[in-house]
């Protein structure tokens, strides 16, 4: 039997899926979704000058 | 239980089909098809209504259909499809038994009952609101319940599948890695995930608002989340397309990748960077900073757009090798010239590589550059442009693998084999035509969504560069030639289903 | 075959066809990456850069406000607004109008506010074909500045109820 080669570990990632499901899920989630909406939650609200309008 | 042990073994692939694996397919498979029957008459009254020439519906009917045919066709057609395919791509393609056949039927129920309910809402006039239901236009309670419903139940789908990948990796029915067309799966499977995820955080809280439980929806915050889903949804599409061009390939020239790496490495940066592309639909919105568009527009440097050219080599080149090696190796393009054109699987293929390439994937990536956006944004160029990725790429690849799923899978003998043949080529040129007429009017500046593009009701008088009226004429064109070869689609696939010739055990002819 | 397993180490270095493609739709993804920012920096056609959530109530006020300060006149029943130069300029959307009709000057920068008192709608400039979402609660602040003299149309893309088809506003540069 000849030495058994050791498998990439870019092979070993892909072939793990629960790995991949978390890259997967986490990615998008913090880049888009939670960046996203701190984004919205922290901007500005225009407020009204106190008083009868201009 | 036994009877969830029972399987028969394909004479022509060699895999083992589980009986109960079988009948999920089937009534998933068959119910998208009905699905896209419903779909697909809105789609005739609504194209002949966008047709001045025509100018079928009355406007209420036309915005109701319009919500019909979005909510039909994007949703339900395309996801019953997915789940049938995800079932296929696991327990088939792996030679496992499924993960909790009777949890995969509750999924189907919960997925069922969701999406009649939808359409009971929709049909009735109680959620006339298009499929993004932006709010602050409210629609019935119940219609956000079905599709909170149908949303559940993918996600059960979803995890049968999963659970299947790890009883068979449990049960060593494979050995190594997973094939190629359920890696792709897998990876629609992951994208699916963070898509109902989305649909869920957005969906309950919208449910509550049309209740009354809550009162301050930020409709931006809505356009976000639920982009998060309506956007990634097309992703799985696009995900499991790819797939599918892997799996036609191998079913109509033998064709096997030519580098696995590459491919697997190709759907990784799907995995990790697609779901970002749902920014595209926010690049003219208010109060979102430019860096959150850029990051995310370019999906972390357009990495996604990579895999899908990476994928654009891998598989006409595997078509090639493999035609090669049969002998036809005559010039430059012998190869394409005598592939099997004859047979519906190949068109099907190439016409939805073509249309998702050429048309869908040059106008994505134009129209999804944020100064870009500007002139292209809720233009029926839009509308040209999804058609060409979800109809002309993902519809056509799953009505050509429908051809060899009922042969396969439901054993019967395909019923008007001529006409299947022809369907593609009908079909793609339709949509080709539609794709092209939207895209010329929208960037005309013909908006989408739209009654009366002549604006004969306005207060202030409008007219359009009469280009629009001519672009316009193309893309009815265009939904006839559609219309008539998704008619023969169903027409075929369902007479077949349930009136094909049952196969004899040992059969192995294909087509 | 895509539908069986590969074999054991499928990890395998990348032919050269292969290599070539793959370098040049980087490149050229990369080109793409750049463009977006450098557009900021050199361009002039950018979407809004300053967030800002405004009540639709406050909006009507301002919008209201504005109005009444620099109407002109009227047009069926519309107010026609003529705001000074550089002046900040509110463009309001309501099912189904776009209110004011506005009067402007060539070669003169105004700050748009374009929110909206109802629903979802979308701003889109006839014939130039400019689109921008217009979303109740947030106020789309874009700079322009008016390049060519004559009649333009705002033309409502966002689907606003059953009379959507029918909101056509009106900007007149002179
Ligand atoms: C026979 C094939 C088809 C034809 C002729 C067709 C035609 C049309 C037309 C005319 C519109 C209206 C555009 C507008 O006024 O804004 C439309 C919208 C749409 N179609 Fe199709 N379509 C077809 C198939 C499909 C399929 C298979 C899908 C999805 C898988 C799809 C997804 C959509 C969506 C999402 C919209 C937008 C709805 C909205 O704006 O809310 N269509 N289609
Ligand atoms: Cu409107
Ligand atoms: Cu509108």
């Amino acid at each position: 039997m000849p030495e058994e080669k050791k498998i990439s570990g870019w092979q070993v990632l892909m072939d793990d899926i629960s790995m991949l499901f978390l890259l997967g899920v986490v990615i998008p989630t913090v880049l888009y979704v939670i960046w996203g909406v701190m984004e919205y939650a922290f901007a500005p609200t225009f407020s009204l000058p106190p008083g009868p309008t201009p | 239980m036994a009877s969830e042990l029972v399987f028969r073994t394909c004479p022509i692939t060699g895999k083992k089909v589980y009986a109960v694996t079988q009948n999920l397919i089937w009534i998933n498979a068959v119910t998208a098809v009905v699905f896209i029957l419903v779909g697909g008459i809105m789609a005739f009254l609504v194209g002949m209504t966008r047709w001045p020439a025509v100018h079928l519906l009355p406007a209420d009917l036309f915005y109701r259909f319009l919500t019909a045919h979005g909510l039909n066709m994007l949703i339900f057609w395309i996801i019953f499809f997915e789940i049938a395919g995800l079932y296929f791509g696991s327990s088939v393609l792996l030679n496992s038994r499924l993960a909790a056949p009777k949890v995969a039927w509750l999924a189907y129920i919960l997925m069922l009952v969701g999406a009649v309910l939808v359409d009971i809402m929709v049909f009735t006039g109680k959620a006339d609101v298009m499929f993004s239901s932006y709010v602050p236009l409210q629609a019935d309670p119940k219609y956000y319940l079905g599709i909170i419903l149908f949303a559940v139940g993918a996600l059960i789908g979803c995890g049968i599948f999963f659970g299947t990948l790890a009883i068979a990796k449990a049960e060593k029915t494979y050995e190594g890695s997973v094939p190629l067309v359920t890696f792709g799966l897998a990876a629609a499977a992951i994208i699916a995930v963070f898509t109902l995820a989305c649909g869920a955080i957005i969906y309950i809280p919208t449910f509550l608002w049309s209740l009354g439980l809550i009162t301050n929806l930020d409709p931006g915050v809505y356009r976000l989340i639920f982009w998060g889903m309506g956007h990634s949804s097309q992703q799985i599409n696009v995900t499991a397309m790819v797939s599918i061009w892997y799996l036609l390939g191998a079913l109509t020239v033998g064709a096997k990748p030519v580098n696995e790496k590459i491919c697997r490495s190709a759907f990784f940066l799907y995995i990790l960077f697609i779901n970002l592309a749902s920014e595209h639909h926010l690049l003219t919105d208010p109060t979102l900073s430019p860096y959150h568009k850029m990051v995310n527009t370019s999906y972390f440097m357009y990495l996604a757009v990579l895999a899908s050219m990476i994928h654009a080599l891998a598989i006409p080149m595997m078509v090639e090798v493999a035609q090669r090696k049969k002998g036809f190796t005559k010039g430059l393009f012998e190869w394409l010239t005598k592939a099997p054109w004859g047979e519906p699987g190949f068109p099907a293929m190439i016409f939805s590589l073509f249309i998702f390439g050429f048309i869908g994937g040059i106008t994505g990536v134009v129209y999804g550059t944020e100064q870009l956006s500007i002139k292209s944004h809720n233009t029926w160029a839009m509308t040209g442009h999804f058609h060409a990725t979800v109809v002309g790429g993902t519809t056509l690849a799953f009505m050509g693998l429908t051809y060899y799923v009922i042969p396969l899978i439901f054993r019967r003998e395909l019923i008007g084999k001529k006409l299947a043949v022809v369907q593609p080529y009908i079909f793609g040129i339709g949509i080709i035509l539609i794709a092209l007429g939207m895209g010329g009017a929208g960037t005309l500046g013909s908006p989408r969504r739209h009654w009366d593009i002549t604006f004969a009701q306005s207060v202030i008088p409008f007219s359009f560069d009469p280009a629009v009226i001519f672009f316009t004429t193309i893309a009815a064109i265009g939904v006839l030639t559609a219309v008539t070869g998704g008619a023969m689609y169903v027409g075929v696939s369902v007479l077949s289903v349930f009136f094909g010739r049952k196969m004899a055990a040992n059969e192995a002819k294909l087509l | 075959m895509p539908i069986t397993s590969p074999e054991k180490y499928w990890w395998k270095p990348a032919d050269k066809e292969e290599k070539i493609w793959i370098s040049i739709a980087l490149l050229w993804c990369l080109v793409l990456t750049i463009m977006m920012p450098l557009m900021h920096l050199i361009g002039t056609q950018n979407p809004s850069v300053n967030p800002m959530k405004i009540r639709p109530q406050d909006y009507r006020t301002v919008s209201e406000a504005f109005i009444e300060k620099y109407k002109v006149g009227e047009e069926q029943g519309i107010p026609v607004v003529e705001p000074p130069d550089g002046a900040d300029v509110y463009l309001r959307a309501q099912m189904w109008t776009w209110t004011p009709i506005l009067k402007l000057k060539k070669g003169v920068n105004y700050k748009f506010h374009i929110s909206s008192v109802d629903l979802m709608h979308g701003f889109s400039l006839m014939p130039l074909v400019m689109n921008f979402q217009v979303v109740p609660g947030h106020d789309n602040i874009l700079n322009m500045t008016p390049t060519s003299a004559g009649t333009f149309h705002i033309i409502c893309n966002e689907f606003c109820g059953i009379g959507h088809h029918t909101m056509v506003g009106k900007i007149i540069v002179s």
